[in-house]
């Protein structure tokens, strides 16, 4: 199998105000190995929903088929402040992801800890603090270090720099950048932000109300979409871009 | 700051009476029967002649080894059954949940005494029946808690590193109740203070010649009027505990 990913079909079904609705509308795609794929989509079209389905987080309501090529892929969640467990230390959590597998010794897990925090650009110092002591650009960085502690081969980024100010965002996308070339690592990448996915993705997917409006390599979708709504935002995206 | 004032303050009182005594608070002298305040007696004497303050500093050390034990009960099995209840829900959550507010719905006070009649009463016999009447509003303070931190981000991720649900709760959810537990122990205790004395006035807790505060209240009654003494101080105290702790209470939970 040449993906990594493959989703069929996929649909969540929540209650609103009593009365079924479609979270995720019939979604069917796939990432290829190696690929950062993009999924772009305004606040509120189902992205959270369709990657907390894809990793089996959301069970409640979900049909379609979702196949995996690797074990254990990660995710790195949207919100930085709740996705770092407020009573550990960093040294804590980083070292959680091996130590749940359970297959090294203490010093080997710390080894592999100051190694991530090499990899991620973080003086060793910080591991000795709680999340609420570091910046967001720090925190968001043990979120993706703690993510790739297991060394998953495909990795679920949902809006890793929307939370941020713009310089930080470039760094961690950077990074992200560098990450994904070093480990041979597919990412699903989840923005609202049409430039960030431009900058970042091989190929892009447009979401709205729950489906996938447009689907293909980057440049495609960005200079020659069919559907309305597509060209409507990359009309949008281009005008801010060159203002 | 006044709360921890009036908290060290009875404190102090209790571990005095842990360590000694000025009289056997048992200890019964004729001739000093409802002596008023002197420096012999610096809260008089009762109706058998004891030495009321004696038996305050006693009295104050059971109420607050008792609430202690009580809350103690309270806390522990309240935070097993909220977590587990918070963190798998399904049946098992509805059943015990409801079966949790049907007893919430009856005055603790209330249900202690039914526990009373069955076990007869007692010291110990109370601490255990107000700690089974205690253990449903920890629960379902606990399981509001886990319901929303389980939810969270970070137990998510927890989850798919392949963490075994035994070791989420263990290590991720219970070191993070600490700050709902804190407040709520401290205004469970004081719930526990009022019921402790108010079961030891109707008879039902420490049996005499013992004193706790409670009690000491109780026996007073028949001469309210005649010597106010024997009331006067052990209802200062309770009044003084009350406060202290509400007031730390408030300030925890203001913090949080
Ligand atoms: N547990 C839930 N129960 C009911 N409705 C939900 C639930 N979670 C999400 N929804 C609804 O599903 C829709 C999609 O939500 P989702 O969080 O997936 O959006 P999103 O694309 O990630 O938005 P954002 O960019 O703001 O993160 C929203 O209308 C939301 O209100
Ligand atoms: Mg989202």
């Amino acid at each position: 199998m040449e993906e990594v990913l493959k989703v069929e079909g996929l649909c969540v079904e929540f209650k609103k105000d009593k009365k079924p609705f479609l979270a995720v509308n019939n979604v069917s795609f796939d990432v290829k190995e190696g690929e950062i794929m993009g999924l772009i989509g305004e606040s509120g079209c189902g992205k959270s929903t369709l990657s907390r389905a894809i990793l089996g987080i959301q069970k409640a309501g979900v049909s379609g088929s979702v196949n995996h090529k690797y074990k254990r892929p990660q995710m790195v969640f949207q919100d930085p402040a709740g996705s770092l467990n407020p009573s550990k230390k960093i040294g804590f959590i980083l070292e959680e992801p091996i130590r749940v597998k359970g297959h090294f010794d203490k010093e080997e897990r710390q080894r592999r800890v100051l190694d991530m925090m090499a990899k991620v650009d973080l003086d060793p110092a910080l591991l000795d603090r709680y999340p609420h002591e570091l910046s967001g650009g720090q925190r968001q960085r043990i979120c993706i270090a703690a993510a790739l502690m297991q060394e998953p081969r495909f990795l679920i980024a949902d809006e890793p720099v929307s939370a941020l100010d713009v310089t930080v965002q470039s760094q961690i996308l950077e990074l992200l950048k560098k990450l994904h070339q070093e480990l041979n690592l597919s990412i699903l990448f989840i923005t609202h932000d049409i430039r960030v996915a431009y900058s970042l993705c091989d190929r892009v997917m447009v979401m709205k109300k729950g489906q996938i409006v447009e689907m293909g390599p980057r440049d495609e979708v960005y200079f020659n979409c069919k559907d309305p709504y597509t060209k409507s935002l990359m009309d949008a995206a281009r005008t801010k871009y060159s203002s | 700051m006044i709360g921890a004032v009036l908290t060290g303050m009875v404190v102090i009182l209790a571990l005095w009476g842990a360590i000694k005594t000025p009289y056997d608070p048992m200890a019964m002298d004729g001739a000093a029967k409802f002596s008023g305040i002197s420096l012999r007696h610096p809260m008089g004497c009762d109706q058998f002649g004891r030495d009321i303050f004696s038996r305050v500093i006693v009295g104050v050390r059971e109420t607050m080894l008792i609430s202690a034990s009580v809350v103690l009960i309270g806390t522990f099995f309240g935070t097993i059954i909220g977590t587990i209840t918070g963190y798998f829900g399904g049946w098992l959550d509805e059943i015990i949940m409801r079966l949790n507010d049907a007893v919430l719905a009856f005055p603790s006070v209330l249900l202690a005494l039914v526990i009373i009649g069955i076990f007869n009463s007692g010291k110990y016999q109370l601490i255990l029946a107000l700690g089974i009447a205690f253990i449903p509003s920890f629960a379902r303070i606990v399981r509001g808690e886990v319901l929303k931190i389980r939810n969270l981000d970070y137990i998510q991720s927890v989850k798919l590193y392949g963490a075994s649900d035994f070791r989420i709760i263990l290590v991720h959810i219970l070191p993070n109740l600490k700050t709902v537990l804190m407040s709520s122990v401290l205004i469970g205790f004081n719930n526990a203070v009022l019921a402790e004395a108010g079961m030891s006035y109707l008879g039902m807790g420490v049996q005499p010649p013992n004193p706790s505060l409670g009690r000491m209240l109780s026996e007073a009654q028949a001469f309210i009027f005649t010597s106010p003494l024997t009331a006067i101080f052990p209802g200062i105290i309770i009044v003084i505990m009350i406060l202290g702790f509400s007031l730390l209470g408030d300030r925890v939970g203001k913090k949080s």
